[in-house]
């Protein structure tokens, strides 16, 4: 039977090269591999793109977030927040003077070394130390080794000034602190006043310049109190530091005073009439 | 899914059925490629079985033309060489067939699939509704249309009828 149609019809065939490509392609296109599901390229896109962000995030967490903090008080109290790599990520005036100078200073991100460099070379800064009011500069840590690593190198940066004081302490009396927004280092200072006195209050202190709370605890001490004992949580050199012309071979604490020096000094400034402070 | 033994046993199967219908609906051979890469494609990734052969066979015809027909309304396509597929394979063809093949391919295109799997493929007007998922009587419409340009061209095909 010769049907025409199914001759026609037979006389096309699939090429066996067609047939080979089609078998090649289902074979790289199925069988070679597992398809994992989520395999389409805007999802695998968007979950690129996820993954950068949280990368970003936490990364940015990580260099932003402060690990240790460097206080600043002359008169004017500032505080500097540093990360785990050593750079200036806060900065923060914790009274008018100091957040005036905060706002002065373009010290983020660099590492805090050069920041304090650069802090104790500003003019206004500079204006206060030359008024002999003394620096004091105070780190804390919730990391030690950070901590004692940055007094280190604080000591070095200012062993060619006078009147700079370096103190460390430790980060739950830092919390405290901030919250009773003050710097670190004159909070420190107004424990101590206030284990002394114990009507002192946060405003009072406020106020004052670093040499100032240290002429009032000398009060003290002159008047015959002994000076009280460390407080909770404090590093053994702090109250040490406060008290002037002893010596003290703490190893964390540094004061590049002559002990003659500074009694001499506080004795000078004791006449030295700063208003209300001394009418009490 | 389906192993890659059932792949190539399907391709041997349908694999001229495939080429056949894309001859009618398609120009160029790069499509034809592309169709045959999307039917068995889709073969594969079917994992319901089939009733009966003649089920599968039904299933492949349907999914060819349905693959044709929108590769012929894809935006991007370039409708570009006719009929460059027939002279492939035109020189083993005797004359009688190649006069029927061009007959075909001159239908417009919507009497171009009943006519294939009617007198190509022997399916009965009834087993075209199913596949083509249309009417039975339209089936008739069309073969009885399709037979009456055909038979302009072909006075051989009258006479067979």
């Amino acid at each position: 039977m010769n049907n025409p149609w199914e001759t026609a019809r037979d006389s096309i065939h699939a090429e066996e090269e067609l047939k080979e490509h089609t078998r090649e392609y289902l074979a790289q296109k199925v069988y070679a591999r597992r398809r994992r599901p989520f395999a389409s390229p805007l999802v695998r896109l968007a979950s690129c793109a996820a993954c950068l962000v949280l990368l970003l995030l936490g990364g940015g967490y990580l260099y932003l977030t402060p690990t240790a903090f460097i206080s600043i008080d002359v008169n004017p109290s500032l505080e500097l927040g540093i990360n785990r790599f050593d750079r200036v990520v806060t900065v923060e005036g914790y009274n008018p003077e100091g957040e005036a100078i905060a706002a002065s200073l373009d010290i983020r991100f660099l590492n805090y070394q050069d920041a304090l460099e650069q802090i104790l070379a500003d003019p206004e800064l500079g204006a206060y130390l030359a008024e002999n009011e003394e620096m004091n500069l105070t780190v804390a840590s919730s990391n030690t080794t950070q901590g004692s690593e940055i007094l280190q190198n604080m000591e070095d940066c200012v062993s060619g000034h006078e009147n700079v004081h370096c103190h460390q302490g430790n980060s739950e009396t830092m919390e405290e602190a901030h919250s009773a927004g003050l710097s670190f280092g004159k909070y420190q200072a107004y424990l101590i006043l206030q284990e002394l006195d114990p009507s002192v209050t946060l405003e009072e202190v406020q106020g004052l310049s670093m040499r100032e709370i240290r002429e009032w605890i000398q009060q003290y001490e002159d008047a015959g109190e002994t000076l009280p004992d460390l407080l909770p949580g404090e590093e053994h050199h702090s109250e040490s530091d406060y008290s002037s012309g002893e010596e003290h071979n703490l190893e964390s604490g540094c004061s590049y005073e002559e002990p003659e020096a500074s009694t001499e000094e506080s004795r000078g400034s004791g006449e030295h009439h700063r208003g209300e402070h001394h009418g009490w | 899914m389906r192993s890659e033994e059932e792949a190539s046993r399907a391709i041997e199967q349908y694999g001229d059925t495939v080429r056949r219908i894309c001859l009618v609906h398609l120009k160029n051979y790069a499509d034809t490629e592309d169709i045959f890469q999307t039917v068995f494609l889709k073969y594969v990734l079917r994992s319901a079985p089939f009733d009966s052969p003649e089920h599968e066979k039904a299933w492949i015809i349907r999914v060819t033309v349905n693959a044709c027909r929108d590769l012929l309304k894809s935006f991007f396509r370039s409708r570009s060489v006719p009929l460059e597929e027939l002279t492939t394979q035109a020189a083993e063809m005797p004359e009688e067939s190649r006069e029927i093949w061009d007959a075909v391919l001159a239908l417009p295109p919507r009497y171009k699939n009943v006519v294939y799997l009617h007198y190509y493929e022997g399916y009965t007007a009834a087993e075209i509704g199913k596949i083509l998922k249309k009417n039975t009587n339209t089936v008739y419409t069309l073969l009885n249309r399709a037979r009456q340009l055909l038979k302009k061209d072909l006075e051989e095909v009258a006479e067979l009828e």
